[in-house]
């Protein structure tokens, strides 16, 4: 709206005043000043607001009545109005009791009131509209104090969560040195074993029996050794994993060029946990020890409307049906019964699931179940 | 079109009486120690605006418009990124400075800030015409300045636009924003025009 036109015309100041009563339904206040501040208008809602009926103010100085509209700090931007400068807005940041309006409990309704310049009858005079700004203010008050307890929590997880990796540095570390200390140990205890094998006769009861203390020793430091591995897992934060520069690289490692990679895989990138080069890496290991004629690899991906599925098969004698989900639980296994248990805990924590569904007999087929949000596909 | 230096002085002149005087009812209200400056100021066309240094003409500005009729027609306006905008009303108001983001009533508030500097602007260039202008109400917009002075008189990309680089310096901080006056065809020759009478 372009003001400095004329909203009202009229002959006399009655016929203005007519005019003016159209601002009456209206649910802002309205009060329609001249440049010495005397009020001609008063509507029903400021009424109401206020409590100051129109005939008790109307004519009378709306600075004596409201003292605070007599600072400069108001006066200045009015009389600008006046003088023929833009309409004066005044924020309830501000100014929120403009025109003091006392609320049920007490309170003053906050405000926002614009000084609005028009022509009545030739003469400049200045509308001040005031909106009921109430809701709002509460409403942004509210949402600040939220946000500021939301803020305090974040602040507060941030630092319990610092907290918690420290302590889990100084766990690692101890773990580390303990497992140092062990290790030495038990190669000393290996060492005299050794000794003690030699000064036995070779296959009398009591070499049998150093054989099998020495077999367990290896069984020790294994699981020493899965300690190790296994003691980053959780610690680092998820990130997108090129899916076949794992394959390739594991494959070699494992194999050595001994086994024909059949690579099926889109250029697929899986969100998990870092460890997840582990969990392939021991996919294809538990291939080479347990699939005992193990020749080809095959590596595939599927996806469709539920979650994308990362195949890992081998041509080895399979997993029996009573042993594909007891494959999974700790303390399962020929060896130290944790890889496949840790194997899925590493994959939970982004929220993948591994399954075994190959046909026993003609080879492993591990199914790794990636939800969608998890997985990308790149364009190659 | 040319403009003698003699003009462009004047244009500043009057600026930054507007903003000195935006200043002083600045300080009265908040009771803050707010200085204003206008370090530059330059004329430029509206398709000129996209290369200018002193404004991001492209990216969402905070900004307080207000448009004029009578012997100058346009639009006069006072933008600023929006993380200065919010920082800016929380110095005014003595936020503490947790959540930079302008919500309703920073809106609000900004607003009137806004409407302060762009009436004492205003008010000094419509002295020397000599005749009121008439003015729209205020309005906050959230856009680029490039689609506001597009937006405001989209058939002449030709039109003027005074862009004066604004500082605030509230409590030892500086905050930058601009004060732009796009100016319709004719208009700044009204005011060169005025100018020149002026001048002895």
């Amino acid at each position: 709206m372009t003001v400095g036109a004329k909203l009202v015309h009229g002959p006399d100041r009655g016929e203005e005043d007519r005019n003016w009563e159209m601002f009456d339904p209206l649910p802002v206040g309205i009060v329609i000043i001249n440049r010495n501040y005397t009020v001609l208008f008063w509507n029903q809602c400021i009424a109401r607001w206020t409590g100051i009926p129109r005939d008790e103010i109307t004519g009378h100085d709306l600075r004596t009545r409201f003292t605070h509209l007599a600072r400069p700090v108001y006066t200045s931007r009015i009389d600008q109005v006046f003088d023929g400068g833009p309409a004066a807005v005044f924020s309830s940041q501000f100014h929120p009791y403009f025109i003091p309006a006392p609320l049920q409990n007490g309170e003053l309704m906050a405000e926002h009131a614009s000084v609005i310049p028009f022509d009545g009858n030739g003469e400049r005079l200045g509308m001040i509209v005031i909106e009921d700004t109430n809701d709002l203010t509460s409403q942004v008050r509210l949402y600040r104090a939220t946000r500021q307890l939301a803020n305090l929590e974040i602040e507060k997880r941030k630092k319990a969560q610092e907290a918690l990796h420290a302590a889990n540095t100084k766990l690692n570390l101890l773990s580390s040195i303990t497992r140092h200390d062990i290790l030495n140990q038990v190669t000393a205890i290996s060492g005299y074993l050794c000794l003690l094998d030699n000064s036995l006769a070779p296959g009398s009861e009591q070499s049998q029996y150093v054989h099998k203390i020495s077999h367990q020793m290896a069984v020790i430091t294994h699981l020493l050794e899965i300690t190790r591995d296994y003691e980053q897992l959780g610690i680092s934060a998820p990130k997108w994993c090129d899916v076949r520069a794992i394959v390739e690289h594991s494959v070699l490692d494992v194999f050595a060029g001994s086994v024909r990679l059949e690579d099926q895989l889109p250029a697929l990138e899986v969100y998990a946990d870092p460890m997840l080069e582990k969990v392939i890496y021991n996919l294809f290991e538990n291939a080479k020890f347990h699939g005992m004629h193990v020749t080809a690899i095959r590596v595939g991906f599927s996806c469709g409307e539920g979650p994308g599925i990362l195949t890992i098969e081998d041509n080895g004698v399979g997993v029996q049906d009573a042993d594909k989900t007891r494959i999974f639980l700790k303390g399962v296994g020929t060896r130290t019964g944790l890889g496949l248990y840790l194997s899925q805990e590493i994959l939970s924590l982004t929220g993948l699931e591994i399954r075994e569904t190959g046909m026993p007999g003609k080879g492993a087929r591990f199914e790794i179940l990636i939800p969608p949000a998890m997985f990308r596909l790149r364009t190659q | 079109m040319e403009i003698e230096e003699e003009a462009l002085d004047a244009i500043r002149e009057l600026i930054n009486i507007g903003v000195g005087r935006a200043a002083g009812m600045l300080n009265e209200m908040t009771g803050c120690t707010i200085r204003l400056r206008v370090p530059t100021i330059r004329v430029v066309t509206i398709d000129e605006l996209e290369g200018a240094d002193e404004i991001r003409a492209t990216g969402t500005l905070a900004t307080v418009a207000l448009t004029f009729e009578g012997p100058l027609c346009g639009l006069s306006a006072l933008a600023f990124p929006p993380e200065s905008a919010a920082a800016l009303v929380m110095l005014l108001s003595g936020e503490p400075a947790e959540s930079p983001e302008l919500d309703a009533l920073r809106i609000e508030t900004l607003k009137e800030v806004g409407n302060i500097v762009i009436n004492s602007v205003m008010g000094s260039i419509a002295n020397i015409l000599e005749h009121h202008l008439s003015y729209s109400l205020p309005r906050y917009l959230d856009l680029s300045v490039l689609t506001l002075a597009r937006t405001a008189n989209p058939r002449c990309p030709e039109d003027r636009v005074i862009l004066a680089d604004t500082r605030f310096t509230i409590e030892d901080r500086e905050i930058e924003g601009s004060i732009l006056l796009i100016l319709e065809v004719g208009s700044l020759e009204a005011l060169l025009d005025a100018i020149r009478e002026m001048t002895p």
